[in-house]
């Protein structure tokens, strides 16, 4: 950022949410109480821009102005983890970049090698659909746990052997906790 | 009327009823599963009872301990909501031999039309046509492939003593038919303790549209007009709408009639429900419709119908129990304007609604002209994982229609909750969506204009900015930015606080 005072810090960040893994650089704006904040992602798109100030802040609530607009948000950071809420939509966000590769999401990021199904959510294990040593296709369903009263079917996130279950039938499990082993 | 009743169930609903009691000068008694102790309806009640583990079939369902609340609370009668018990006919049996009174129809119509096979029969009866299907429970695959044969696929496997989508899957051909019986007959053996399951013939693209009735102890029995529930997901209605904008005044009568018809047949008294499939493929002629069951409770919807009849359903129900008339009959009911009411889910809508149970630790709820937020939870209140993950009920009434959707719309704009995925998202596209405003319904129409897909460009936007929020509060938070006006600091302490307490 060129005509930038000297004495204007530039603060380095790097932040994860799901799979991505963002970078930002954020300096105060020329026009005081300003910030500008570049957001750019490690999946190929454009990095984006944001000229930003801090309006009022009450408990959870923010209420920040971004590119002339208002926006009114709810946020909560522990100083690990951060959650925002804008638009109905709630964002979780790690601090720093995640060297976890198996999410807890139901998302996989790697198609090579052993995967472990992990649990989207809390809720006892139901049944076990496969014996280890099955072969199971993409998509298809290896374990039923059931949550809130309804039963959810856990599909293989890819083609391979079931090498085993880490859970047992009438057993309790929490989100991220892993299921099986897909080979 | 009575002295005190105890609320036997839990959420929006039991906040709901507590609010009825207050409202007829009624004390309300409240029960807790371990679970909910800090839950709200506890709160609002004035007194409460533990009455078990989190576990529904330690708590909610447990009878016994019901009954013994209620008597070690003084209550003179039981209003069992929605769920759980509302629909068991063995509790209210209880309730009657334990001298409380049921807030609810007699047991015989409930076992009638809790048995869905024999409900279907009666209905039959009176002329009140129904949807193809097998007469009885089926009791073993071959037994289901032969009836799947018969009515012909796509058939539903539905739990003969269900509801709300429970023990309930399409099943498209022979193949995944045992597949299916096993899923559904586990989760209805789970939800309500009888794992009996039957079929019927699985309507493409039909509307449900429901007649809400009500009935008192002297033989005055009125319907309050339709509700449209076509817009589901996992064959649990998600938003409904009274009146449907399918439905003109020729169809309301003919309905209502049919209705009526119905519930007289179950010798039906206090609130209930006759659901209707409606074909409207036919453009141009008189939508078909077909008797589906009938609800012996308070629906989860009922809000719509208050507040277009001005009628309240809750109290109207107490009073009915406690031996009151109706004070007016089918020629005072009156419908104005439109109300439509979203259900606001613990769940992400953008992930095959995948349930989201957690700590709400932000909450600002909606107001203003025409909004109504039925709702279940405070800031700080953590969802359960044991039960449903309903949130509260949005509701809008307007004039008209479109003006319920634009003050919904407004209200989802104002209503903030951090800490758990919800159905919002999804009900902030619908309310915009063409089809939805021109009332082109049906049980399909998520799927169908791919609804439950986050449209991705504009999501990547507002997560890139709420990337960069959470970068301006990580600065601010440590005290190195350049303002000091935007400093956090001051308020550092209680959003640590409440991270400890929601995290740590």
């Amino acid at each position: 950022m060129e005509g930038v005072g000297t004495e204007a810090l530039v603060v380095r960040e790097t932040f994860t949410v799901g799979l991505r893994r963002y970078s930002i650089e954020i300096q105060p704006d020329r026009e005081p109480g300003f910030q500008l904040i570049r957001v750019e992602s490690d999946d190929g798109l454009p990095s984006v821009e944001f000229k930003a100030r801090l309006l009022a802040s009450s408990g959870h609530a923010r209420t920040l102005e971004v590119d002339g607009q208002i926006e009114d948000l709810l946020l909560l950071a522990d100083g690990r983890r951060t959650l925002v809420e804008r638009a109905g939509s709630t964002y979780d966000i790690q601090n720093g970049s995640s060297g976890d590769k198996l999410r807890a999401t139901g998302h996989w990021s790697e198609d090579q090698g052993p995967v472990f199904i992990k649990a989207h959510m809390p809720g006892k294990i139901v049944r076990l659909m496969h014996k280890p040593g099955e072969e199971v296709a993409a998509g298809e369903g290896v374990i039923v746990i059931e949550a809130m009263k309804m039963q959810n079917e856990i599909k293989a996130p890819k083609s391979g052997i079931l090498v085993k279950y880490l859970a047992k039938v009438g057993s309790n499990v929490n989100a991220g906790d892993p299921l099986c082993e897909v080979e | 009327m009575f002295r005190r009743i105890l609320v036997a169930n839990r959420g929006e609903i039991a906040v709901r009823l507590v609010r009825a009691c207050r409202d007829l000068g009624v004390s309300p008694v409240a029960v807790y599963s371990t679970a909910d102790r800090e839950a709200l309806h506890v709160r609002l009640a004035d007194r409460a009872f533990h009455i078990g583990d989190s576990a529904a079939t330690d708590s909610y369902l447990k009878i016994d301990r019901l009954i013994d609340a209620a008597r070690k609370g003084g209550c003179d009668a039981i209003h069992p909501g929605y769920g759980f018990l509302a629909e068991n006919a063995e509790f209210a049996g209880a309730c009657d031999g334990a001298g409380l009174v049921f807030i609810g129809p007699g047991p015989e119509a409930m076992e009638l039309m809790g048995n869905k096979v024999a409900a279907r029969r009666a209905v039959s009866r009176v002329g009140v046509p129904t949807v193809p299907g097998s007469e009885q429970p089926v009791e073993s695959t071959d037994q289901a492939l032969d009836a799947a044969r018969r009515i012909g696929f796509p058939v539903l496997v539905k739990a003969s003593a269900g509801g709300g989508g429970k023990g309930m899957r399409v099943v498209d051909g022979e193949s995944a038919l045992a597949e299916a019986l096993s899923i559904a007959s586990a989760e209805a053996a789970s939800a309500f303790a009888d794992p009996a399951v039957y079929l019927e013939k699985y309507l493409e693209r039909p509307r449900h549209i429901e007649v809400q009735v009500l009935g008192d102890a002297h033989n005055n029995l009125v319907h309050l007009g339709e509700r449209e529930c076509s817009i589901q997901r996992r064959h649990q209605k998600l938003v409904e709408e009274c009146p449907s904008p399918l439905v003109d005044a020729r169809l309301r009568a003919e309905l209502g009639e049919a209705a009526l018809a119905v519930a007289r047949a179950a010798g039906y008294r206090n609130a209930g429900t006759v659901e209707f499939l409606v074909d409207s493929a036919g453009g141009g002629e008189t939508p078909r419709y077909y008797f589906l069951e009938m609800n012996t409770r308070l629906q989860v919807e009922h809000p719509v119908t208050e507040l277009v009849t001005g009628l309240d359903l809750a109290c109207w129900q107490i009073r009915i129990a406690a031996g009151e008339r109706l004070s007016f009959d089918q020629a005072d009911v009156e419908w104005r304007g439109s109300a439509i009411e979203c259900r606001v889910y613990a769940e992400d809508p953008n992930l095959g609604f995948l349930p989201s149970p957690g700590p709400i630790c932000g909450l600002i709820e909606p107001s203003g002209p025409g909004v109504r937020n039925d709702s279940g939870v405070y800031e700080g209140f953590v969802i359960p994982v044991e039960y449903d993950p309903l949130i509260s009920k949005t509701i809008a009434h307007g004039r008209d229609r479109l003006e319920a959707i634009s003050r919904l719309h407004r209200a989802f704009g104002e209503y903030r909750i951090l800490g758990v995925k919800t159905t919002i998202p999804l009900f902030l596209r619908l309310l915009v969506h063409p089809a939805f405003r021109e009332g082109r319904l049906h049980t399909g129409f998520l799927a169908e204009h791919a609804l439950t897909e986050s449209p991705d460009q504009g999501d990547r936007q507002g997560e890139a900015l709420a990337v960069a929020v959470a970068a301006l509060e990580e600065l601010n938070g440590r005290g190195t930015a350049a303002d000091a006006r935007n400093s956090v600091r001051r308020n550092r302490s209680a959003w640590k606080e409440s991270a400890r307490r929601h995290w740590l």
